[in-house]
């Protein structure tokens, strides 16, 4: 295995190669080239203008050995390289999670399309996304681009393998621009994965005058070996279940209080409320926004602003990656009539990952609070309801 | 969305509103769950969709724990393993009717907990934990509810009671610290006040 080097470290499996070899037109028994002419130079993958095919320089793996993503993993990867001084209008792409050799995607799609400047665009199952990423290279004028497949379910309620509906990323890393992203794309169980580009021979300066691409330091991870989280790509709410783009929040607000025994809800009105949450990501990590707003009469409404924030899962501490914030000039959240709204973490014992449903509450109001008008008139005295409760559900769309 | 031009589950509703199978009102959302996902309805059917559980000790009441609620806890872990949700679903006939299965279910996971497990030894603590489920299920018979499921008494409204886990040793099975908001007698995972 010319260096390369693969590792099995808690089970997880992970391979690379650095190209750190000897000049050759060769690129290594780990690759086969599909299109073009690929080989070693000064320590780096480079490629001749090949010219045919689509796109026109492609290699991959010889998914046979150490370099093979194991078949627990189909679809299941990510994979980043170094791409060294690009030339503006270069196109580079990383395939992932390919059928076999002559597939030619999905694939992520690396524009240069001007000074530190990427278009992104992921491309699957007929569908692609795209995105601007900004990004200044490193001292070296190197950038790292990376893509990542992970299926949205990795286990039927029945054990098996899920049906392989897929979520699909592309990103220049450092660049805190929002990466493409496809959540919803059914592809074969693949696991070979490759590199191309579509440049011209004078599109990058190694030196040797001939090359229309140069990569290096390339590495593919699985994501999970068996229930084992060995990397992350999406949120996830547990092991087996990321969270896709779009989700819905759900208010619920039962007619009467506690066990039920009479005392009506101060809020019950709320019941059924609903909106949409969706997903950015920023360097800070993922983030779900909505708003929801209910009216009373025209002159007072509230609107209500949600933000689902997700951090790093520890699978010994389920739920306590994801918190809600709610923000709503009124404070019918809170208990005093004043303040700011707890930020709170789904309920551990009343939420499920599978299928999702996040628990978070009760959001409480008292009688008092007279500047929430949820279900009654402004400043008119309540006399027959108590406090208010309402509890907030989170679900897929 | 309310004529969906197919299901694909058993999903019984007309369409978004009170639904009388499951004994919640379903948002055109939910009805839309509930028609086209099976593992929504699934969750529905047994009581744990959406909706239907909230952190409140006497809506769980009723509901003691499951056998792989109670499994988890006996191999010492407060982890999320596939097991657990299954056997709970399955419910203590289910379980039993489908040891064979199971046993193979947990073996997947046996890596992860720190005693070494084999198939004889997890079949024994599957009926273990179905034994202990079911004795669970009695007493929250004859208690009113108020056994196993996270619920503690005091009046209406009663607090939720939190286990602690074995592994990390935290109340709540790493829920955070319960704090008492409001004058409902209710508590729950707050986190604190934020600015």
């Amino acid at each position: 295995m010319p260096g390369g080097w693969w590792c099995c470290c808690q089970g997880c499996w992970s391979w690379s190669d650095l190209f750190n070899r000897g000049n050759s037109t060769d690129p290594g028994d780990d690759w086969d080239e599909v299109d073009g002419d690929w080989g070693i130079y000064n320590f780096a993958l480079v490629e001749t203008y090949g010219g045919g095919g689509e796109p026109l320089a492609k290699i991959v793996n010889t998914d046979e050995g150490s370099n093979a993503v194991p078949s627990r993993s189909a679809n299941s990867f990510r994979e980043s390289v170094t791409i060294t001084d690009p030339t503006i209008g270069d196109k580079y792409y990383l395939y992932i999670a390919l059928e076999n050799r002559d597939s030619i995607e999905p694939k992520v799609c690396f524009e240069y399309t001007n000074v530190n400047e990427w278009l992104v665009t992921v491309m699957g199952d007929g569908q692609e996304a795209s995105k601007t990423m900004n990004c200044v290279p490193n001292e070296e004028g190197e950038f790292i681009v990376e893509a990542c497949i992970e299926p949205y379910a990795w286990f039927e309620e029945d054990g098996t393998n899920p049906a392989r509906v897929c979520m699909l990323r592309g990103s220049v890393l450092t660049s805190t621009n929002e990466w493409p992203w496809l959540d919803d794309i059914t592809v074969p169980s693949g696991k070979m994965y490759g590199l191309g580009h579509d440049n011209a021979e004078t599109g990058t300066g190694t030196g040797s005058g001939i090359v229309g691409a140069e990569f290096d330091d390339f590495e593919v991870h699985e994501l999970i070996a068996r229930t084992v989280v060995c990397d992350t790509c999406f949120c996830r709410c547990d092991w087996r279940m990321p969270l896709k783009k779009k989700l819905t929040l759900t208010i619920v607000a039962e007619e009467y209080l506690g066990t039920g025994t009479g005392t009506p809800n101060r809020v019950a009105c709320f019941d059924g409320y609903t909106c949409d949450l969706d997903a950015e990501w920023n360097v800070s990590g993922f983030i779900w926004r909505g708003d929801l707003t209910y009216v009373y009469d025209p002159m007072h409404n509230h609107t209500f602003y949600w933000r689902l924030s997700c951090g790093q899962y520890d699978e010994e501490k389920p739920f306590d990656h994801l918190s809600l914030m709610m923000e709503t000039p009124q404070q019918c959240c809170s208990s005093m009539g004043g303040g700011t709204c707890p930020v709170m973490t789904p309920d551990d014992e009343a939420s499920t990952c599978v299928p999702l449903s996040l628990v978070f509450g009760p959001y409480t109001t008292t009688k008092t609070n007279l500047s929430c008008w949820l279900c009654y008139a402004p400043l008119q005295p309540m006399v027959d309801v108590a406090v208010g409760e309402f509890y907030v559900v989170i679900t897929q769309s | 969305m309310s004529s969906l031009p197919s299901r694909k589950t058993e999903c019984s509703c007309k369409g978004p509103g009170y639904c009388s199978r499951h004994h919640i009102r379903k948002t055109e959302a939910w009805f839309h769950l509930c028609c086209q996902d099976p593992e929504y309805f699934q969750a529905w059917e047994i009581g744990r969709g959406p909706g239907q559980l909230l952190p409140r000790g006497d809506a769980r009441a009723a509901k003691p724990k499951g056998p792989g609620t109670i499994l988890r806890r006996m191999l010492g872990s407060c982890g999320q393993y596939q097991f657990v949700p299954e056997m709970d679903r399955l419910g203590t006939d289910g379980c039993r009717s489908d040891l064979g299965r199971l046993v193979g279910v947990v073996l997947q996971d046996k890596d992860k907990f720190a005693m070494r497990l084999n198939e004889d030894v997890v079949r024994r603590m599957i009926l273990l934990a179905i034994n202990e489920s079911e004795e669970l299920q009695v007493e929250a018979a004859e208690h009113g509810g108020d056994i196993g499921a996270g619920a503690s008494a005091g009046g209406t409204g009663a607090g939720k009671r939190k286990e602690t886990c074995r592994v990390c040793k935290v109340p709540g099975l790493h829920g955070g610290p319960a704090l008492q908001v409001s004058g409902s007698g209710m508590s729950s995972n707050f986190q604190g006040p934020v600015m």
